[in-house]
């Protein structure tokens, strides 16, 4: 069975002030049915253009998008439309992704209005924990989660095969991103939905995510399990993150790395590697030559030193 | 302004709009006087409170002997036709223009503003002038030609509601489980630029009202024997010092008609206080 959502080699730029800024660059990923890939890297590297890009909500300059193995990417306006059903997109911020002049119902009724297709309001309610009673309610009336709950509400009445979940809880408080991370979990095993989740936090995907990519700078640096990833980076910009993440115990003894230097700007990138500029490991082929993507243990790294 | 105080400057300016309008529309035809009737031997009767007023005709009566009641009431009527019908027909073409060119963008935005920045850069009674020398100043012309003296304000209004709507992330939701433009422009577009459209309106009505009078007043709006408060006012100015009651009675009228428009605008404006209509404010004030 062809995968969810396949991104091949993916590229955006935008102009900006006669430059280009390189935003994504040549992505390739693929998620299969039922799957979670979590996306995380800094603000800044692209991972939020990509999930535009994975949900047709933003055009690509390069690279083709499929969705369980039809092409979309060349897909005119009108003719996407119709194929929309298949991926649907929840937002960071739940407050704006509400508009403020529709009750609760209309919201999750919405995507039926639009497409003209059936559905039942309140078993979608229910479905992400909410009472039926809350639909006769303006957003501006529920709390923070239980908005995010109407959203990803929204985003399951096309049944869709797969969410882009745009740092989801990022704008929640800690005690409800829990609750929500959790139900995302139940969901996914109800429907079999896949799942591209963006995050800047290692902590909050690692526990949910199937497979990880790392993004730094328009690139995928490091990709694959979960576990693997978390429990060996093998690249040191994943190491970074990891030991900068916060600890449960701390005591915990971590072995702390240092980065001296900037990031480069993404109107002019280096023709190395793109972190050589910060990374403790650098050497000189780092400045020069652009690592290729390297296949360890089930892992893909872009690093020259990897091992 | 107290927000108590705002409140009763709204409903009394709509308040004595409505009666105006009920007046002017009512009144011109209830009343048993008819405004064309001339009767020469009572003619430049002076007001109710005069010991020499004519019964019957508490407003006077021009040089004609015309009852100065009746003339008002119909004047108003033909002036308000045209100032409410421009006025709606500017904001109707002004939403639909400002709506597409501010949701769409590229080029058809950039031709309707460079249109917008054209026309207020020509003076728009020279452009009326002219107009009205050529094809005449039948009443359903002058509606048209004020319709295009007050599409500009509307346009640039709901062009901007149109750019900050489209990029909303609930509008780029809908967007993403497939709907067409003309949904997201009916559906989230229109209900957020309503109420600035009707502040929009009411500005307008008052603008429109007085360009209406200036227009007919020069002898070339609403051409007698039709009245209209501009062309009731010219025909005064001939007996200013000694009827002067002729002229004052329109006056009258378009200036509080024009202060209450304004004060239903900016009534209306400030209970939907919304950073767009704050702007309509501004930019009403600056014409």
């Amino acid at each position: 069975m062809s995968p969810v959502l396949e991104l091949d080699a993916v590229a955006k730029r935008y102009a900006v002030g006669g430059r280009t800024l390189t935003a994504v660059d040549g992505v390739s990923l693929r998620i299969e049915a039922g799957e979670t890939y979590a996306l995380v890297g800094e603000s800044g590297c692209g991972k939020s253009t990509l999930a535009r890009i994975a949900a047709m909500l933003g055009g690509t300059d390069e690279g083709r998008v499929r969705w369980s193995g039809k092409e979309v990417s060349h897909l005119g306006r009108r003719r996407i439309r119709a194929e929309r059903s298949h991926t649907q997109f929840v937002f960071q911020d739940p407050s704006a992704a509400l508009s403020p002049r529709m009750t609760v119902g209309e919201a999750v009724a919405e995507p039926f209005t639009i497409t003209g297709r059936s559905g039942d309001v309140p078993a979608l309610l229910h479905a992400v924990g909410l009472d039926e009673a809350l639909a006769a309610r303006y957003p501006a009336q529920l709390s923070g989660g239980q908005r995010q709950r109407v959203v990803i509400a929204r985003a399951l009445a096309l049944e869709p095969r797969l969410l882009v979940l745009d740092e989801p809880v990022a704008s929640l408080d800690v005690s409800v991103q829990a609750q929500v991370l959790n139900l995302l979990a139940d969901l996914q095993e109800e429907r079999a939905i896949s799942y591209l989740l963006i995050a800047h936090d290692l902590a909050v995907v690692s526990s949910v995510a199937d497979r990880i990519g790392v993004m730094y700078l328009g690139r995928v640096v490091e990709e694959g399990p979960a576990t693997e990833v978390v429990a060996r980076p093998r690249h040191p910009y994943t190491q970074l993150l990891i030991a900068s993440a916060p600890r449960r115990d701390p005591g915990e003894r971590v072995e702390r790395i240092v980065v001296s230097g900037d990031p480069p700007s993404p109107l002019d990138l280096p023709p190395g590697c793109a972190f050589a500029s910060r990374c403790p490991a650098a050497t000189a082929v780092c400045l020069t030559q652009a690592p290729p993507p390297r296949e360890l243990d089930g892992v893909t790294v872009r690093c020259h030193h990897a091992a | 302004m107290s927000r108590r105080s705002a409140n009763l400057s709204l409903w009394l300016s709509l308040g004595t709009l409505l009666a105006i309008t009920l007046a002017c529309f009512l009144g011109s035809a209830l009343l048993p006087d008819d405004a064309g009737e001339q009767a020469l031997s009572e003619r430049l009767r002076p007001p109710f409170w005069s010991p020499d007023a004519l019964a019957g005709s508490p407003l006077g009566t021009d040089a004609f002997g015309r009852d100065m009641l009746a003339r008002t009431l119909e004047g108003g009527r033909v002036s308000l036709e045209v100032g409410f019908g421009a006025a709606t027909g500017a904001v109707l073409i002004g939403t639909l223009l400002g709506v597409v060119a501010g949701f769409w963008g590229g080029w058809l935005d950039r031709i309707v503003m460079a249109l917008a920045d054209v026309w207020l850069a020509f003076p728009f009674l020279v452009i009326a002038l002219a107009t009205v020398a050529v094809v005449g100043s039948d009443l359903p012309v002058l509606i048209a030609l004020l319709t295009l003296g007050g599409w500009v304000l509307p346009t640039r209004v709901t062009r901007t509601i149109a750019q900050r709507v489209r990029s909303e992330d609930y509008v780029v939701a809908a967007a993403g489980a497939g709907a067409s433009d003309a949904y997201l422009m009916r559906r989230h577009v229109l209900p957020q630029a309503l109420p600035v459209v009707l502040v929009v309106w009411s500005f307008t009505v008052g603008a429109l009202v007085v360009i209406e009078g200036a227009l007919s007043f020069l002898g070339l709006g609403v051409k007698p024997p039709t009245p209209s408060w501009g062309n009731i006012m010219s025909d005064g100015t001939v007996y200013l010092d000694t009827a002067w009651w002729i002229a004052a009675w329109p006056a009258t009228m378009i200036v509080l008609t024009v202060i209450c428009a304004n004060g239903l605008g900016n009534g209306l404006r400030r209970r939907w206080a919304t950073p767009d209509t704050s702007r309509v404010g501004e930019k009403a004030a600056a014409r």
